[in-house]
């Protein structure tokens, strides 16, 4: 290959360079060097503080209650949402009649913009009006009835609710897409093998969506890490800091208590969190890329 | 040789005219958080300057809806990007502090010299707004707090606006068993909870120590706060509040009065118009300082003001344009706007607004008490003032423990 040859490749990407490095890395790079500092986000001056801003989190009891929140958020988020998106998807994968209806209804809630969600709910928890503790005296369960978003004991699950609710029509699509990709040549071996349903899903099924879990699992903790729309949009925070995610607390410390090198810090505990989660999926969907 | 002197004259004359024209054309941005109503009124009020002074174009936005919630924000995002509108509405004490120390917004000195504002507007709101002796914005009006009421739900309970403590939760108890709301307050955002929480310590503080705690010359780790923290528990024990309280937004509350299915409200003059918007009348609403069993009786107040940024190139048609509308014949005529003026002489229109009048007359018979977060920062506020607030009612913590928490949150102030 000519010397010269070598570099067109590179010729080709540097458009694509060009835009990632001036509108994603430059930013980046920005908001790390702005969490070494005081800056508040809007003084022409800011002091440069080393690792006072980092230390500050390990101090600060709304940031480390917000992380175990988002810890929790997550726990929750790879489980719950993730078992019942393949409860679904098993379900949907069957023919019968209105199937398509039944995807996309179940699948519906996750293309609605989360602000919106969030009105929807907040409306169905109202203590007094709302469907929820409506359908609970209806049902005879007044004592169930509940102000579900003012008692900081249940805030964050109700708003859990609602991300589960949102959350469970996307691994429902990733895993009917894994599901599809299964051979049916396996399943008829199996049955004539004799093998019985449960076999068939344990030593067929999972087994063949091993990819589809890591994918669903990854994106469930990357979306929980990030949750912001609806902690904020219902709950602002609140009661009393109960529903704080590391998200929300960092809106709340870079953008109205005017400390942006506090929040960029926060960010940057978020990134290095998701970091972990993401290198190691991106290495495999490259490898895979490459397969 | 005539024709081309001619078109050659013509064509300068053009040019020239048009470069003066072009000179003396000046564009203001105002941003506010004026709702829709506001809005409305202050086109009118705008439209009338913009004839008067053709030359000048202000263009309004307005971020309305979740008041100092969102607002600073939107502001703030403008500065640091270098688009600070020339002119912007703020409030004032510690919400404005991160403005003035960031620079953000200009010394007004030399125009209340220069328009002799001292002359025309109240004196307390003017000093409400000095921040370490300086003046960095002028004030628009001077808002009191005070408990509206449904006089219909009154009748039917058969009480009479209560002119002491005892009284007002003796009415409490009646609308509970009616199953009324007592006092609608939505928590999100605090600033309904704030409301009360302050009526609270200026019943067990008083005017005098209520003051030095505001001022940070008095430890808050004392009785008289714990009381107003146990007070706080007992109306939500009692059930006093909506149901979910915490979880309501101040628009659901407001909704809550204004159906009839809450007996008083804590809100400003702003509400005034929103509730005859909404059909109530003379006849089934009305308002009242809330009884704190101390003298004098006061209501608590803020002020808020038009500050000019340090970023606009044209401060002096901004000054000149607040000078028109600081002038008590422009707040006369336009007094709906904020429904509050803290120009001196500046009153509603009787014959127009009959229960803005009525609010205006009532509350100037009352001094004020600063609001909590014009005194304190935000962040001490949410991490301190209203997470005590919500342990407290939650039981999770006693009062006398969420004393001694606010007393050290609050060490810290600006």
């Amino acid at each position: 290959m000519r010397p010269g040859r070598r570099f067109t490749p590179y010729l080709f990407l540097l458009p694509a360079m060009v835009l990632y490095v001036g509108f994603v890395i430059w930013p980046m790079l920005q908001s790390l060097a702005i969490s070494f500092t005081d800056w508040d986000g809007m003084s022409p001056t800011r002091r440069f503080v080393g690792l006072d801003n980092y230390a500050g989190i390990l101090a600060d009891p709304v940031a480390l209650l917000a992380l175990k929140n988002n810890l929790l958020w997550t726990a929750v988020m790879i489980t719950v949402p993730t078992v019942l998106g393949l409860v679904l998807a098993l379900g949907l994968n069957r023919e019968f009649r209105g199937r398509t209806l039944f995807r996309s209804a179940l699948y519906a809630p996750a293309v609605l913009p989360m602000a919106g969600v969030a009105g929807i709910w907040a409306w169905m928890y109202e203590p007094s009006q709302g469907l929820i503790n409506a359908s609970l005296q209806a049902i005879g369960l007044p004592g169930l009835a509940h102000t579900w978003l003012a008692d900081p004991n249940t805030a964050l699950y109700a708003v859990m609710v609602t991300g589960i609710w949102q959350a469970v029509g996307f691994p429902m699509v990733l895993y009917l897409a894994g599901l599809q990709s299964i051979p049916a040549e396996q399943y008829e071996a199996a049955r004539i093998d004799g093998a019985t349903p449960w076999q068939r899903f344990r030593y067929i099924t999972m087994p063949w969506l091993n990819e589809t879990h890591i994918i669903v699992v990854t994106l469930a903790v990357i979306a929980s890490f990030k949750v912001f729309d609806l902690v904020f949009s219902m709950t602002y925070g609140g009661p009393g800091q109960s529903t704080q995610v590391l998200a929300s607390w960092q809106y709340i410390q870079t953008f109205q208590y005017f400390k942006a090198g506090y929040g960029s810090a926060l960010t940057w505990l978020i990134a290095a969190i998701l970091m972990v989660v993401t290198i190691p999926y991106i290495r495999l969907m490259s490898r895979r890329g490459a397969a | 040789m005539n024709r081309f002197l001619r078109h050659a004259s013509l064509a300068a004359c053009l040019g020239v005219c048009a470069g003066l024209a072009g000179a003396q054309q000046v564009r203001l941005e105002f941003l506010t958080w004026y709702n829709a109503s506001q809005e409305k009124d202050f086109r009118v009020a705008l439209a009338e300057y913009e004839a008067a002074h053709p030359n000048v174009k202000i263009t309004l936005n307005t971020v309305a809806g979740t008041g100092a919630a969102v607002y600073p924000n939107t502001l703030r995002t403008r500065i640091a990007g270098g688009q600070a509108p020339d002119l912007f509405m703020m409030w004032g004490g510690s919400l404005a502090a991160p403005f003035i120390d960031a620079k953000a917004a200009t010394d007004l000195a030399p125009y209340f010299k220069k328009y002799n504002w001292d002359s025309i507007l109240i004196p307390a709101a003017v000093n409400a707004l000095k921040r370490n002796g300086t003046l960095w914005g002028a004030p628009i009006n001077l808002r009191a707090v005070t408990f509206h009421y449904r006089k219909d739900l009154f009748e039917k309970a058969g009480v009479k606006v209560p002119a002491t403590m005892a009284e007002l939760e003796a009415a409490c108890d009646r609308f509970k068993a009616m199953d009324i709301t007592c006092l609608a307050t939505g928590g999100t955002f605090g600033w309904h909870q704030m409301r009360v929480f302050d009526f609270f310590l200026e019943h067990t503080a008083g005017p005098e120590l209520h003051d030095q705690l505001l001022a940070g010359k008095a430890s808050w780790d004392r009785p008289e706060v714990v009381a107003a923290f146990a007070q706080l528990k007992k109306w939500h024990d009692k059930g006093w509040f909506p149901l979910g309280y915490g979880g309501l937004s101040p628009n659901q509350a407001q909704q809550l009065l204004l159906q009839g299915r809450a007996a008083m409200i804590p809100e400003g003059d702003w509400f005034v118009p929103t509730a005859v918007k909404a059909g109530l009348t003379d006849a089934n609403y009305g308002f009242f300082a809330p009884p704190t069993d101390r003298k004098p009786l006061r209501v608590e107040g803020f002020a808020e003001q038009y500050m000019i940024a340090a970023q606009s190139k044209n401060a002096d048609a901004v000054a000149h344009f607040m000078n028109w509308w600081l002038q008590p014949a422009t707040q006369n005529r336009h007094y709906m706007v904020h429904g509050s003026s803290a120009t001196q002489g500046a009153t509603p229109n009787a014959a127009e607004n009959p229960l803005g009048a009525a609010y205006k007359k009532m509350v100037a018979g009352y001094g004020t008490y600063t609001i909590m977060d014009q005194a304190f920062s935000k962040e001490q506020m949410d991490t301190g003032y209203f997470r005590l607030q919500t342990a407290v009612t939650a039981g999770q913590i006693t009062p006398a423990a969420a004393a001694r928490e606010l007393q050290r949150v609050l060490q810290g102030r600006p």
